[in-house]
């Protein structure tokens, strides 16, 4: 019994990060409309920024970490208005191809900036953990759980409570009624993408002091993040946060009872299970999935 | 006027053609003799495979230097793959658009068998020196030439090692040692893998936990829970780098490290292991080809230990902060400089079948790595045998066999150990 609280335990622990790293890929495809395949890559890039700054001065990516979210929400707003902005109403084909070569061009100017060596931030904390009990939790991954929990609750606040957020709200429900009631879509669509990519960059840096960084980590993320973001609804940002925790925790009991060979097998089962009984995801809206 | 032009642009036109004449044949004076390199210069096997690089780049120097090979100076054309997929595309296009008729590599297997796959049917030959996967020279292929012992060798060295050695220091019988193995998935881990399980099943010893995971795996608790339960006395395993920082983190993290840590191979064995984890690597071993040996290894050879001095001095000019050595870079070295000086000069012509069948029969006692070169029909180098080392004070030092060892194995049972 003890043994099952600990993978339970341990699958959110990862769970809340996925969800962390998923989030703003549903932000941005709710509202902007936009599949993101660049999205991985601003986790990579957040990762970095957490290596430089432990390299170049020692700090810990959580004391570097309003640097990092301010150098993300610039490198967001820089993409959305020298790229994305031109492409918003084009096809769904053409911006797909604009964020691959996107995300291509963001792995090859990092091999060429910093190598294909793996970099890694050793903290102390890296290693540190909570003693709960008969529970043994990892401390990176507890503060990389409670800082998503606090993103996502943030988010959710945000979201409803505040007039950017509604208007969010608004455009991801009718875009065309929005601007009817005199919504500007270019500064909610930028004002989403920046906060996309603010939310992965913590994303990042909260996952510096576990995983190493290289030019091409942000691909694995991504796969994951288009999975826990399809199960969760697509475009649901409270489907997200419970689609990370639910690929976290299978990810985490078939790694225990089937062996950690099976992990991914699992989760992409639960994927295609969920797809065949309810394809608009967790929490999307029957139909949702056809909306766009 | 005309006549004159005419035959001025026949010339330019059937110049390339008539230079390309001698291009098929093999003993071309002043041609080039075309080698190519294939390794993961992006991706997540760079670090190691940019040190291979620089090594091969060291051993064509080397030959050049020496006036190349049967009068031919060597034309090196490097290519990246990450993948073994890019393996075998570069593989394609270095034989078939470069002209390379030998081509070195691979560090990972699946790289080696994707590359070998290609020269098999292009006629080529792989000097294989850093994939081990017992696929490589177990599936008949001609081309390839593999310098390293193989994996399934490797994971029952690793087991002798500890029935002999080990399992004395921790009060048991020999038979009585509880293994656990945990390797990574690909045809490199599970042959390692293999070797191990089936020596331990010969020798009698009981193999408690047994687990595979996938490089691309995220969260490895379920692996310490699951080797914390069955509390093994040492455990064997097979990982690239980053995935034994990760394993060892989770086993630190989870209290699940075993007496005794048996790394077989690239991960355990390479600098940033020991890097990352710090003096927690003390007293781990490591299966792998042998490393930064003594000089005196290579007495008998005056040739070879000045080789390896000027090697060791050159790849230090490359990598100033590598006074450690790398394992990768060393056999990567001598897989390429063995062939070039050993063989290929002997060989009857630069051509495919002469250059196997000189592979195939020359016998050398020694090579840069320690051990002698004796390929079989099958392309396997049988004078290799892996070495057992272990991290002391953040290097790598060789505890078996006596003949290469150059210090005495410490730190068993692992001070850190939990379980």
């Amino acid at each position: 019994m003890e043994q099952i609280a600990q993978v339970l335990v341990s699958g959110l622990l990862s769970g809340g990060v996925y969800a962390l790293a998923s989030v703003g890929l549903a932000l941005i495809f709710g509202v902007v409309g936009l599949v993101n395949f660049a999205h991985g890559e601003y986790l990579m890039l957040a990762m970095y920024i957490a290596w430089l700054a432990y390299d170049l001065t020692g700090a810990s990516p959580y004391a570097s970490m309003p640097l990092n979210l301010a150098l993300m929400a610039v490198a967001g707003y820089l993409t959305f208005r020298i790229i994305m902005a031109r492409v918003i109403n084009a096809d769904h084909s053409i911006q797909m191809l604009i964020t691959l070569a996107l995300s291509m061009a963001l792995q090859n100017l990092a091999l060429m900036l910093w190598k294909a060596d793996y970099r890694t931030v050793r903290i102390e904390m890296t290693n540190q953990v909570i003693d709960a009990g008969f529970l043994v939790i990892s401390a990176p991954r507890a503060i990389a759980f409670a800082v998503a929990a606090l993103a996502s609750l943030l988010l959710y606040l945000f979201l409803q409570r505040t007039w950017a957020g509604t208007a969010m709200r608004a455009v991801a429900q009718d875009g065309r009624a929005a601007v009817l009631m005199g919504i500007s879509l270019r500064r909610v669509y930028g004002q989403a993408f920046v906060i996309g990519t603010v939310l992965v960059g913590l994303a990042g840096l909260l996952l510096s002091p576990i995983y190493p960084v290289f030019p091409l980590v942000g691909a694995g993320f991504s796969t994951l993040a288009f999975i826990v973001v399809v199960l969760g609804g697509l475009s649901s940002v409270p489907g997200a946060i419970a689609g990370g925790l639910l690929v976290g925790v299978v990810e985490s009991l078939a790694g225990y009872f089937a062996g950690p060979a099976y992990q991914q097998a699992a989760y992409f089962l639960l994927f295609i299970v969920v797809l065949i009984f309810r394809p608009e995801g967790i929490a999307g809206g029957r139909g949702g999935e056809r909306r766009r | 006027m005309r006549k004159i032009v005419f035959v001025l642009l026949a010339l330019l036109l059937a110049a390339p053609a008539l230079s390309a004449c001698g291009g098929s044949g093999d003993s071309g004076a002043d041609e080039t003799f075309k080698v190519g390199a294939i390794y993961p210069m992006s991706g997540s096997n760079a670090f190691q495979g940019q040190q291979c690089m620089a090594a091969v780049r060291i051993a064509v120097d080397f030959i050049n230097g020496k006036g190349g090979v049967q009068g031919r100076r060597l034309e090196l054309f490097e290519a990246d793959a990450p993948d073994p997929n890019a393996a075998a595309t570069e593989a394609g296009r270095l034989i078939d658009q470069k002209g390379v008729s030998v081509i070195f590599g691979s560090l990972a297997s699946g790289n080696a068998i994707a590359i070998a796959g290609v020269c098999e049917k292009s006629g080529a030959l792989l000097v294989e020196s850093g994939g081990i996967a017992d696929a490589l020279t177990d599936q008949g292929f001609r081309c390839v030439l593999r310098i390293l012992d193989k994996g399934g060798l490797r994971g029952a060295a690793g087991v002798d090692y500890l029935a002999d050695a080990v399992a004395g220091r921790l009060g048991k019988a020999g038979d009585k040692l509880r293994l656990a193995i945990i390797h990574e998935d690909s045809s490199y881990g599970e042959s390692v893998a293999a070797g191990a399980r089936s020596r331990a099943e010969e020798l009698g010893l009981p193999v408690v936990y047994d687990a595979s995971y996938s490089t691309s795996v995220r969260d490895m608790s379920a692996l310490a829970l699951g080797l914390r339960e069955a509390a093994p006395d040492a455990l064997i395993t097979v990982n690239y780098v980053d995935d034994a920082v990760l394993l060892f983190d989770t086993l630190r993290q989870y209290g699940a490290v075993p007496k005794v840590i048996m790394g077989c191979g690239a991960g355990t064995t390479s600098p940033k292991f020991a890097e990352d984890i710090g003096v927690d690597s003390d007293g781990i071993f490591c299966t792998d080809m042998p490393t930064n040996l003594s000089l005196d290894v290579f007495a008998s050879d005056e040739g070879i230990q000045a080789t390896v001095t000027a090697f060791r001095e050159a790849f230090l000019d490359v990598y100033p902060d590598m006074a450690g050595g790398s394992i990768a870079a060393e056999a990567a070295f001598a897989g390429a400089y063995t062939f070039l000086d050993g063989i290929a000069p002997s060989a009857a012509s630069l051509g495919f079948e002469d250059l196997r069948e000189a592979a195939l029969s020359i016998k050398l006692p020694l090579t840069t790595l320690g051990f002698g070169w004796d390929i079989g029909e099958d392309g396997q180098n049988y004078a290799a045998a892996a070495n057992i080392n272990q991290w002391q004070g953040g290097k790598v030092i060789t505890v078996h066999p006596s003949k290469m060892k150059n210090g005495e194995a410490v730190n068993v049972p692992l001070p850190i150990a939990d379980i």
